[in-house]
Formats: structure tokens, sequence, C-alpha cells
């Protein structure tokens, strides 16, 4: 998708040399993403492979150009890492880490607001287009070229329905994951926005989940503005009322969080809802 | 985390929080002790964790016992004896968050002068909350005019403690009114945010060991997240949205009679240990019949996953059912791995619905 990832996306890792950061960075580049850089404070002049990495995001982008962060920074230090990154004006944050404190994100969530950059995440697995460039943790080995939009609010559960959609003959378009947190940088409205303005997209699958209301949110857009088709599978069905399940943005607390709910809002609004992630392809045709 | 009615009420103290005069017992004899000291009229409240207890009044020793006495059971092992305050106006005050907008929100409710009223005010992180909105508060719940600071300082306090520890919800139900204008946090509640806890080492001493299943405490030190549930098929599955749809097709082939055992997901990035830990919690669950294990490898490992299934497998040496299915990272060399160890209980599988099929059918025969 032109808007969000291009052949022009020059990327920096921040975090590069932790476990998690040193993995993912030799992935991404293997699959053919434009790694400028790294950063990691104290570890400037070293190299990953053949990245160099910088101490700070601001040497960083005077030197690599770098337009786009992907950022492994462990919770404690992931909100410096952000703002760090907002400051040095990056375009586009992908922010990988999960655990990140709610409040932290809370703050970004409305310093972003007033700035050029767009923060994609916290705790998502990030952006892929098949065959153009890989920004986070997704496999690229289960994605195939297509013309179908995937959103996602899990990690493993979008390499799942990838897998199913590549199976199926349904290429991908981008594969987003908007991340499982209670607040995130951006919505799956915001996705669907951008899939419905994107030429390369032609239809549209959400794969979302119990807590909170973004569903919901989606289902009032899907059902005034959308033009493209969309099929939602929405995990969590039986899922037990006020318990976190895993993701800290998966409670079933307020109204509208439960994921029937979400379903019949989908459905009323036009979309198709599959039952289980298997029967998507059909809800495709 | 959940936390005690008695170590909220400890904490809002330190934000200059008004509360009762209180104290803590374990035993019945304890209670009438801190009853004289306080005396004449005495409120009792059983303290559960994430709960307000219902108080029970008392006016004499002898009560006070019988009470006390009757509270305790194996759930409740401590009480909460405070000075009991009568008062005809109560205002119930809610901090949490307001997701689709990144805000917090405060809500107000409760009766004054028989008038019923609510009032919510959102509050920007970045400027705090206001003393307009407040007085807003102050003023939507009819509170009298001379009181409004007081309430003010309150609210703010609240707020900031909210702020301050990281708090998912606060609330002070009731913050009672008294003729006076004094007001005090009669009910208290917070819970905190888990993955705020490593930056709140005060909070995480209220902590008890004791509140911890040992399969809660196992699944914590293994980076596992962990809820049990009320049926017979264990699962393990990487990721948030993989364990869910996992549980809703266990449920949708069960029929309501085979239902999940658990929630367990394993992490983004789980080794041999983890996945030793995780068989561990399920096999050791004596209502487990058949197990499902699904991991779709990202970063994930299906070699480390298998690895650990097979170590889990010669320790435990489970008769349960074990449906394995592996996808993604390494998974060829992991069903490589897995059929050739030939582990009597363990059935490898090839796709998620086949999984839960075969794992329901396995729970149903056993």
């Amino acid at each position: 998708m032109a808007i969000l990832l291009d052949e022009n996306t020059r990327v920096l890792v921040q975090g590069i040399t932790g476990k998690s950061g040193i993995y993912h960075a030799t992935q991404m580049f293997m699959d053919g993403t434009q790694i400028v850089g790294g950063v990691s404070p104290g570890k400037g002049g070293e190299w990953i492979h053949s990245i160099p990495v910088f101490d700070t995001v601001k040497t960083a982008v005077n030197i690599t150009g770098a337009n786009t962060s992907v950022i492994f920074v462990p919770p404690p230090n992931t909100a410096d890492a952000i703002h760090e990154a907002i400051h040095a004006e990056i375009e586009l944050i992908v922010c990988i880490t999960e655990g990140v404190p709610v409040q932290d994100t809370m703050q970004i969530y409305h310093v972003i607001k007033h700035s050029n950059t767009r923060l994609v995440g916290p705790n998502c697995p990030g952006i892929l287009v098949p065959g153009v460039a890989n920004i986070g943790i997704m496999p690229n080995e289960v994605t195939t070229p297509g013309p179908i939009g995937v959103v996602s609010r899990s990690g493993t559960l979008i390499y799942e329905v990838a897998a199913i959609l590549s199976e199926a003959q349904a290429g991908q378009s981008t594969l987003v994951g908007v991340g499982g947190d209670p607040i995130v940088g951006t919505s799956i409205t915001e996705m669907l926005e951008m899939f419905e303005a994107d030429p390369e997209t032609e239809k549209i699958v959400v794969v979302g989940e119990i807590g909170g209301t973004s569903e919901l949110e989606a289902a009032a857009y899907i059902g005034t503005r959308m033009t493209k088709p969309v099929v939602a599978y929405i995990a969590g069905l039986t899922a037990p009322y006020n318990v976190r399940m895993g993701h800290a943005g998966a409670i079933i607390q307020e109204t509208g969080s439960s994921a029937q709910e979400k379903i019949d809002a989908l459905l009323s609004a036009g979309a198709r809802v599959a039952e289980h992630p298997e029967q998507i392809p059909f809800l495709l045709n | 985390m959940k936390l005690y009615e008695y170590q909220v009420k400890s904490h809002y103290a330190k934000f200059n929080i008004p509360i009762p005069t209180g104290s803590l017992v374990t035993r019945p004899d304890e209670a009438v002790d801190v009853a004289n000291r306080l005396g004449p009229y005495i409120a009792i409240k059983p303290q559960a964790l994430g709960q307000l207890g219902q108080a029970k009044l008392a006016e004499n020793s002898r009560d006070v016992y019988d009470i006390a006495h009757n509270l305790f059971t194996n759930d409740t092992r401590a009480l909460l004896i405070e000075s009991a305050l009568f008062y005809q106006a109560g205002i119930a005050l809610r901090i949490s968050r307001h997701t689709p907008t990144g805000q917090t929100k405060i809500i107000a409710e409760g009766t004054i002068e028989h008038e019923s009223a609510r009032s919510m005010e959102f509050i920007n992180p970045l400027l705090g909350l206001h003393n307009y909105q407040a007085r807003n508060l102050a003023n939507d719940m009819n509170i009298p005019r001379e009181f409004w600071d007081h309430f003010s300082e309150i609210t703010q306090a609240l707020y900031l403690c909210y702020i301050q520890s990281d708090a998912e919800h606060a609330e002070i139900t009731p913050l009672a009114i008294m003729d006076t204008g004094d007001m005090y946090a009669v009910g208290a509640q917070m819970t905190i945010d888990d993955d705020a806890l490593f930056r709140q080492a005060d909070l995480m001493r209220y902590h008890l060991p004791e509140d911890d299943t040992e399969s809660a405490r196992l699944a914590r030190n293994s980076g596992i997240r962990y809820v049990e549930l009320d049926g017979q098929v264990g699962v393990i599955a990487n990721g948030t949205g993989l364990s869910l749809a996992t549980l809703d097709l266990i449920h949708r082939y069960g029929d309501g009679a085979i239902r999940p055992a658990n929630f367990l997901d394993i992490g983004a990035d789980a080794q041999e240990e983890t996945i030793i830990a995780a068989m561990e919690i399920l096999l050791l669950d004596h209502r487990v019949k058949a197990v499902l294990l699904n991991v779709f490898g990202g970063m994930t490992s299906c070699e480390a996953i298998a690895r650990g299934i097979i170590a889990a497998c010669a320790v435990i040496q489970p008769t349960q059912p074990i449906i394995v299915r592996l996808a993604g990272h390494k998974s060829e060399v992991g069903r490589e791995m897995i059929a050739n160890a030939r582990i009597n209980s363990v059935i490898e599988v090839a796709n998620l619905s086949e999984a839960a099929r075969t794992a329901v059918e396995a729970a149903r025969e056993t």
C-alpha cells in the first residue's frame, strides 16, 4: 500500500542490539526491507551485518535519511524511544513491544496528534506488503501478493489468516497488525479508510477480538462509507467477562466489548462474518 | 493487579484522601480490641481481593465478636474494622480509561438532598484534571457550594493517585459528605495496570503470595498468561487471538458438553522451558482429559516447541491424549522431531479446525 510502505521507505530499528532486535532486523533485511540503520544508546559504532548502529535517532536520521522506525525496545523505555522518534520527525513508527504501560501510550497518543508522525501499535506484529517490504515480525513465507487487505488486532492470528488466504489463492495487498493494547496509534477504522482509498486493494478482511469498541467504530464506517466488501472474524466469542485474556486490550468490561456485540454490529453494517478462520476465503467470494 | 480495600484506603491516605479510622484484623478477639478503641458504632467489612465487602454494623463488643466470627471463612481471612460513619449524602467517584479518545474519564454519581445525579468529565492526560472540571462535577451533583473546595481537593487527590499508581480503575464508593462538610472515602477500590508493575514497587508489596494458585504462580514465573476456565480440554497456544480462536473452536465442536479447561498463551518468544511449564500446568490439572497445543510460529520456533513437548512428556508421562498442531517457523522440523519421538499419547494434526475437532473427540472418549 503506497500510503504506508513503499520502495522509498527507509527503516531504522530501535533496540536493534537486543535479542528480538537482531533476529527481526535480520529477517526484515532478508525480506528486502530497506533497513538503513539501527539505534541502541551506548552501542553506536557497532554493526549488525551491514547495518550501522547509532546512539541516537537524531544522528541516525541525519546520516541515513531514515523516515520510518520499528521499535523493539522493552517496556520500561519504549515510550522514551517513541518520543525520541517523534521528535526526530520520523514519519511512521511501528511499535512491536508488548507490555507498554497504558498511561505512557495515552500520552503518546495525544502528542502524535500534533505531529507529522503516524504510530502503528504498540503490541503489534507490524506491516507487511507481500513482495515489497516487511516492517515487523510477520513471517513472510505465509503471505502472497494479491488484492485482499488484512487488518488485525492479533499477531499470530494474522499469520493464521494469511496462511489460510494464501492457501485459497486469495493473495494480500497489505497486512497490518494494529496491535492488542487498549489504546493504539492507528485504529481498525483508519486502516479501513486507507484500504478503501488503495487501488491495489479490492476486498478487506478484519480480524478482531474481545475488548474495547474499535470494531463497532469500524462497523459504523463500513455501513456508511465503505464500498469495498469486508469479511470479519472476531475471536473470543466464548471468553469469560471481566478477565484479561492475554492482550492488555482483550477484556470484556464495557458495553460493546464482547465478541457477539461486535459480530452483530458488523453484520448490521453489511459485512460478512466468519464463524471460524477457515471460513474466511469462502465469504470473500 | 487487584487490591484489597484496606490496601487501597491505606494508599489513598498517602495522597491525603480522608478515610475512616480503622484497622485490619485476622481474628475475632482482635476485632473486639479494635472496636473498643474506636467505639461506640463499628463497621465490620470482610476483605476480598478486588471487591468491596458489605459492611455489617455493631454497637457492642458482644456483637462485634459474633459478627466477626461469622464473617471469617476460608475465603475471608481478614476484616477491616472501622468507626461507622452516618451520612446522608454519598457520591460515588470513579476514574477509568476512555479508550476511544485516549483520555481518562471521571464519573460522579449519587444522591444529595433527594436529588439523584450523574456527571462525567474527560481528562486529557497531557493537561491533567482542571479545577473547573471538579467544580462542574460538584455543581452537577448538587454539593453545597461551601464544600466545593474540599470536594475539588479530594477529586484532584484521587486523580493524582490514579496517575501516579498507573491505575486502570480507581474509585471512592462512596465519598460520604457529612453535614459539617467533612468527607470520607467510606469504600475504596483500585486496579493497577499489570504492565506498569515494573515501576510500582510500593504497590507490588501489596501482592500476597497466598492469593495465587499454584498454576497462576507457575504461569507468572514462566511468562505465561493463564486463565482457568471450567472445561475438560487443556489449551496451549501462542498469541491472544490464536488462543481465543482455539477456545472458540473447542466450544463449537464440543457442543456445550466439552469445553476448554483454560486459556494459556505462551507468549511471543517461547522456549523449550516455557512449553514444559505450560504442559506441567495442564497435565497436573485433573480436570483435563485432553490437551490441544496449537502453535503458529513467527519468532517462536516450532523446533523449540517440539523439544519442549518431548521433554515434558518424558518427565510427566501423560495418559491424556496430546493433540499437537504446529505451523509456521520451523514447523517441518518440529513435526519430524515429534514423529520420531513416537510418544504414545501425542497425535499430530495439520490444521486448526481438525486440531480442535480431534481434541474434543479425545476428551469425550476419555
